[in-house]
C-alpha cells in the first residue's frame, strides 16, 4: 500500500505542480493581454486571444470603447459577427460574445454597460439551448461575480456564492484539459526568447492585415480563428460535427430544465427594454450533420422544443423579436458554411441576419 | 454526485468517513442514514429523497405489523399494501412515461391526438436508483411475510439498509440479510475499515470506468448517433465496443461500491463474475448482474413455479422472468425485446443442453459471448427501427464501406484490449489486493492518477438510468 500511496501522491503532486505553474504562466500572459483592451484601436487586432479570461478582457474593453449602437450577446458561436455583417460602422458595433457564455455573463456585461452609461440602441442575443440545462456545469461567468451581484442585489435577489467559484478553480488543478494547456504554455515559455517573455502589450497588437494564420480578436470584439482551424477539410469538419453531437456537445441529451436561468433572462430583458433597448434573439444554427443527430434523437428534440417554446413565450411577452435557426435549413446554411459542429462561418451569419424579423433590423 | 467526481472524493467521502469512524451505536447509524440521504439529494433532484423516504417509512411499518399479525387474510392485505405502494411508485415514476408514449403512438395511429394532453401528465423524471431500492425493500417485506426473516425494529438501521449510499443508486442489489446484520455489527463495535482492500478495489473500479468505459463510449457514441450510417465493419466494431463499455461501466461502478462498503467495514455482495467468460446463456446470468439474477430467481421465477412444473410451463416462467427483468432495466419496449432475446437463449439452451455440452469449451465460450453481445443491440438502440438498422448492418446490408479513420483504429485497439481483460484477466474480486506486489501497486497508482485527471470529463454511469 505504501508503494501505491507514494506513486499516486507523487503523480498527482506533479500534475498539480504543472497546472499551478501553467496557471502562473497563464496569469503572466494574461497580465500582458489585459493591458491590451485600452490600447486596441479600430483596424487593429489583439493576438494571443486563446485560453484567456475573456470576461476580464471584456470588462477592460467596455471601459475603453465608445458607446456602441448595436451589441451582440452570446457564446463563441456569435463571435464571428462583425459590424459589417450587422450593417453598421465599426465603431457603432461591439461583439460581447465569449466562450461558454451563459445568462449570468449577459447580466454581468449589461451591468458594466449600464454603469458606463453605454446603453446601446439594439441588442442581438444568440442563445445556446444548453444554457437552460441545469445539468451543464459552466462556471466561467464567475469572473463577473461582482457585476452580477450588483445587478441581483438591486432587485433583492440572492447573490452569487463565491466559495463555489473557488472550488471550481481548485478542481482545475487536477484537470486534463488544464494540464494539456499548461504543458503547451510552459513549453512555449521555455522555448521563447527572453525578450518575448517580457514583451509589452504593444507586441500583442498588430494591424488586421498582419494577422496571418494566428487567432486574434478585432477591436469590435469579433474573433478571427487561426488559419489551421479555418482551413479544415469538409470531411474533418463533418466528422468533428458528428462526434461533437454524439458526445452531447450541444448539451441536450441529458437535459434538466433550469428555470432560474430563464427568470434571470426575463429580468435582464425587462431591464433592457425599460431602458429602451430593442432586443432580437435567436437560436443559432448547427452544422447539418450535428442537426441530423439532434433531430434524430427524441430526447434532444424534446429538450430543444422546450427551450424553443419557453423563449418564444418570453419574447412575445416582452416585445422581443425571436427566431429559431437551430435547423440550418431554416437559414439556410450548408455544411461548408461551418467551422465545426456549431460555429457558423460569416456567410451563414450574414444570411441569418438577413432573415431576422424586419422589425428587428 | 458521482463516485467519480472530485466533490465526492475530496469532500463527501472523507468527511463522512472521518465522522463515522468516531461514532458508535445509534449515532453512527443516524450519521450513515443522514449522509446517504444527502448523497442521494445530490444524485439528481432533491425531491428524489421523497419517494425513497415514503418507501422506507411504509415498509418499516408494514413489516412490523405483518410480524405481529396472525390472521392470514390480514397478513396478505398488508403485503398487498406494501406491494401496491412500492410497485405503484415504481410504475408511476418509471413506466408511466412508457405508457404515455405508447398511448400517444396508439392515439395518433387511431387519429385521436386528444389523448396526448392527458398522457403528458405521466411523463415524469425517473428518480435515480428507484428500481434498486424498491426491489430491496420488496424482498425484505416478502421475506417477513413468508416468515423467513424477522422484522427490523430499529428504524434508523432499516433506513440505513435502504439508503446506504455505496449501493443506493446502482446496486449491488443488497438483500436485508446481507446488510442489516452488518449494520448492527458496526453499530455495536464501531467501524473496522478494510483500507487496503477497499481503496484498491475502488481504484480498480475507477480505472475501469474512466479509462475503459468512458473512452469506449466516446468512440462508440458517434458511430451510433442518428442517422446511424454504419457499414458492416463499423457495425461490429460498435457492437463490440458497446458490449465492453457497458461491462466496464457497470462492473466498475460495482467495484467502487464494494470498495466503499469495505471502508465502512461492510462487505457488499459480488455482482459480476467475469460474465464474458461464461460458457452458456445460463452461466452468463449466473455471472452478470448476479444480485438482480438472484432476486428475479427467488422472488419471480420461483414464485411463478420455477422448475417444479412441466417443461412447457417452465419455459413460460423463464420467458416471463426475463421479459420483466428486461423491463426492469428501462421503460422502453426495446428492453422488453432484450429480455425476450435472453429468455429465448435460455430456453433454447435448456432444450439443447446435451448437444451444447458436447461442443468444445472454447466454442461454448465464444458462442455465448457472440449471442450475449448481439442482445446488446436491443439494449442500446432507442427504437426498433434503429435496432433493425444495426442488425442489417451487422448482416452486411448497411451503408457502403466508409474510409478507415483514426477513431476506428483507436476503437479497434480499445476493443482488443477490453476483450483481453474481460476474457483473460482475473475478476476484480479475485485480485490479491491485500498483498499486491509493489510493481502492480505502482501500475495501479499510475492508472488511478490518469483516471483522476481525466475524471472531470467522464460521463454518468449507464446504470443510473435504471
Amino acid at each position: 500500500m505504501r508503494v501505491f500511496s507514494l506513486t499516486l501522491g507523487t503523480l498527482l503532486a506533479v500534475v498539480v505542480a504543472v497546472n499551478a505553474l501553467g496557471t502562473w504562466a497563464a496569469a503572466r500572459d494574461e497580465a500582458r493581454l489585459q493591458a491590451v483592451p485600452t490600447a486596441l484601436r479600430p483596424g487593429e487586432v489583439a493576438l494571443g486571444y486563446r485560453n484567456v479570461d475573456e470576461r476580464r478582457f471584456q470588462r477592460g474593453r467596455l471601459v475603453t470603447i465608445p458607446r456602441p449602437r448595436v451589441v451582440t450577446f452570446g457564446s463563441s458561436r456569435v463571435m464571428q459577427m462583425t459590424g459589417a455583417l450587422v450593417g453598421v460602422g465599426p465603431a457603432a458595433f461591439y461583439n460581447l460574445g465569449m466562450s461558454g457564455a451563459t445568462v449570468e455573463d449577459y447580466v454581468g456585461l449589461w451591468e458594466i454597460l449600464r454603469r458606463q452609461d453605454k446603453i446601446p440602441e439594439r441588442a442581438i442575443f444568440s442563445l445556446d439551448p444548453w444554457i437552460f440545462n441545469a445539468e451543464v456545469d459552466q462556471v466561467r461567468w464567475r469572473t463577473l461575480t461582482r457585476e452580477i451581484d450588483t445587478f441581483l442585489a438591486r432587485r433583492g435577489w440572492r447573490t452569487v456564492d463565491a466559495a463555489l467559484g473557488g472550488w471550481s478553480r481548485a478542481k482545475e488543478l487536477v484537470s486534463y484539459e488544464v494540464l494539456r494547456d499548461s504543458v503547451r504554455r510552459l513549453r512555449r515559455l521555455f522555448r521563447s526568447r527572453p525578450a518575448a517573455r517580457t514583451g509589452s502589450p504593444e507586441t500583442l497588437i498588430v494591424p488586421e492585415s498582419a494577422v496571418g494564420d494566428r487567432q486574434a480578436l478585432r477591436a469590435d470584439g469579433s474573433l478571427i480563428y487561426d488559419g489551421a482551424f479555418q482551413r479544415r477539410s469538409p470531411r474533418e469538419v463533418q466528422e468533428d460535427a458528428v462526434h461533437w453531437a454524439a458526445t452531447d456537445g450541444p448539451g441536450l441529451a441529458r437535459f434538466r430544465w433550469n428555470p432560474e436561468r430563464l427568470r434571470l433572462l426575463e429580468t435582464l430583458w425587462k431591464d433592457m427594454r425599460a431602458r429602451g433597448v430593442r432586443i432580437t434573439a435567436f437560436l443559432p444554427p448547427y452544422h447539418p450533420a450535428t442537426w441530423r443527430v439532434i433531430d434524430g434523437d427524441a430526447r434532444q428534440r424534446e429538450a430543444l422544443d422546450q427551450v424553443r417554446r419557453a423563449l418564444a413565450e418570453l419574447a412575445s411577452r416582452l416585445d422581443v423579436s425571436f427566431a429559431d435557426f437551430a435547423d440550418p435549413a431554416s437559414v439556410p446554411c450548408a455544411a461548408d458554411e461551418f467551422f465545426d459542429g456549431q460555429h457558423a462561418r460569416p456567410s451563414c451569419l450574414r444570411k441569418l441576419l438577413d432573415r431576422l424579423p424586419a422589425t428587428a433590423r | 454526485m458521482l463516485f467519480s467526481s472530485l466533490e465526492f472524493l475530496i469532500l463527501f467521502l472523507p468527511l463522512t468517513l472521518v465522522v463515522a469512524l468516531r461514532l458508535r451505536g445509534q449515532p453512527l447509524l443516524r450519521w450513515i442514514a443522514l449522509t446517504s440521504v444527502i448523497f442521494y439529494a445530490f444524485a439528481g433532484h432533491w425531491w428524489f429523497i421523497v419517494p425513497m423516504l415514503v418507501t422506507t417509512v411504509v415498509d418499516y411499518w408494514v413489516a412490523l405489523v405483518i410480524e405481529q399479525t396472525r390472521a392470514p387474510g390480514r397478513r396478505r392485505a398488508l403485503l398487498a399494501v406494501s406491494l401496491a405502494g412500492n410497485l405503484g411508485l415504481l410504475a408511476y415514476f418509471k413506466y408511466a412515461g412508457l405508457l404515455a408514449r405508447t398511448v400517444e403512438a396508439g392515439g395518433e395511429a387511431l387519429g385521436l391526438p386528444g389523448l396526448l394532453h392527458v398522457t403528458r401528465w405521466f411523463d415524469v423524471i425517473l428518480p435515480a436508483g428507484i428500481s434498486f431500492y424498491t426491489f430491496q425493500t420488496l424482498s425484505y417485506i416478502i421475506d417477513v411475510w413468508r416468515g423467513a426473516a424477522p422484522a427490523e425494529r430499529n428504524f434508523v438501521r432499516f433506513a440505513g439498509f435502504v439508503s446506504f449510499f455505496p449501493h443506493l443508486v446502482a446496486g449491488p442489489l443488497t438483500r436485508h440479510h446481507q446488510l442489516i446484520p452488518q449494520l448492527a455489527r458496526i453499530a455495536a463495535t464501531g467501524i473496522d475499515p478494510r483500507w487496503r482492500a477497499g481503496i484498491l478495489l475502488f481504484c480498480v473500479g475507477l480505472c475501469k470506468k474512466v479509462l475503459l468505459a468512458d473512452r469506449l463510449g466516446n468512440l462508440v457514441d458517434p458511430l451510433l448517433a442518428p442517422p446511424m450510417e454504419l457499414d458492416t465493419a463499423r457495425a461490429w466494431l460498435a457492437l463490440g465496443g458497446y458490449a465492453l463499455q457497458i461491462y466496464f461501466d457497470f462492473s466498475g461502478y460495482t467495484d467502487m461500491a464494494i470498495g466503499l462498503g469495505r471502508l465502512f467495514g461492510i462487505e457488499l455482495p459480488q455482482n459480476f463474475n467475469s460474465p464474458y467468460k461464461a460458457t452458456s446463456p445460463s452461466d452468463f446470468w449466473r455471472r452478470w448482474h448476479m444480485t438482480l439474477s438472484a432476486w428475479l430467481r427467488d422472488y419471480l421465477y420461483i414464485t411463478l413455479g420455477g422448475n417444479r412444473c412441466s417443461p412447457a410451463r417452465r419455459r413460460v416462467n423463464l420467458m416471463v422472468t426475463m421479459i420483466l427483468g428486461g423491463l426492469w432495466h428501462g421503460a422502453n419496449w426495446t428492453f422488453a425485446a432484450w429480455g425476450t432475446w435472453h429468455g429465448l437463449m435460455l430456453v433454447m439452451h435448456q432444450a439443447n443442453a446435451e448437444r451444447w455440452e458436447r461442443l468444445p469449451v472454447a466454442w461454448q465460450r465464444n458462442l455465448t459471448f457472440l449471442l450475449m453481445t448481439l442482445g446488446w443491440v436491443f439494449f442500446r438502440a432507442e427504437t426498433f427501427p434503429q435496432a433493425a438498422h444495426w442488425f442489417a448492418a451487422l448482416a452486411g446490408f448497411g451503408a457502403g464501406a466508409g474510409p478507415w479513420t483514426t477513431e476506428a483504429t483507436a476503437l479497434l485497439a480499445l476493443v482488443a484490449l477490453g476483450l483481453l481483460i474481460a476474457r483473460l484477466a482475473p475478476n476484480s474480486l479475485e485480485l490479491p489486493l491485500e498483498r499486491l506486489p509493489p510493481l502492480r501497486q505502482a501500475g495501479l497508482a499510475a492508472a488511478t492518477a490518469t483516471a483522476l485527471v481525466l475524471m472531470n470529463y467522464s460521463s454518468k454511469f449507464l446504470y443510473f438510468q435504471f
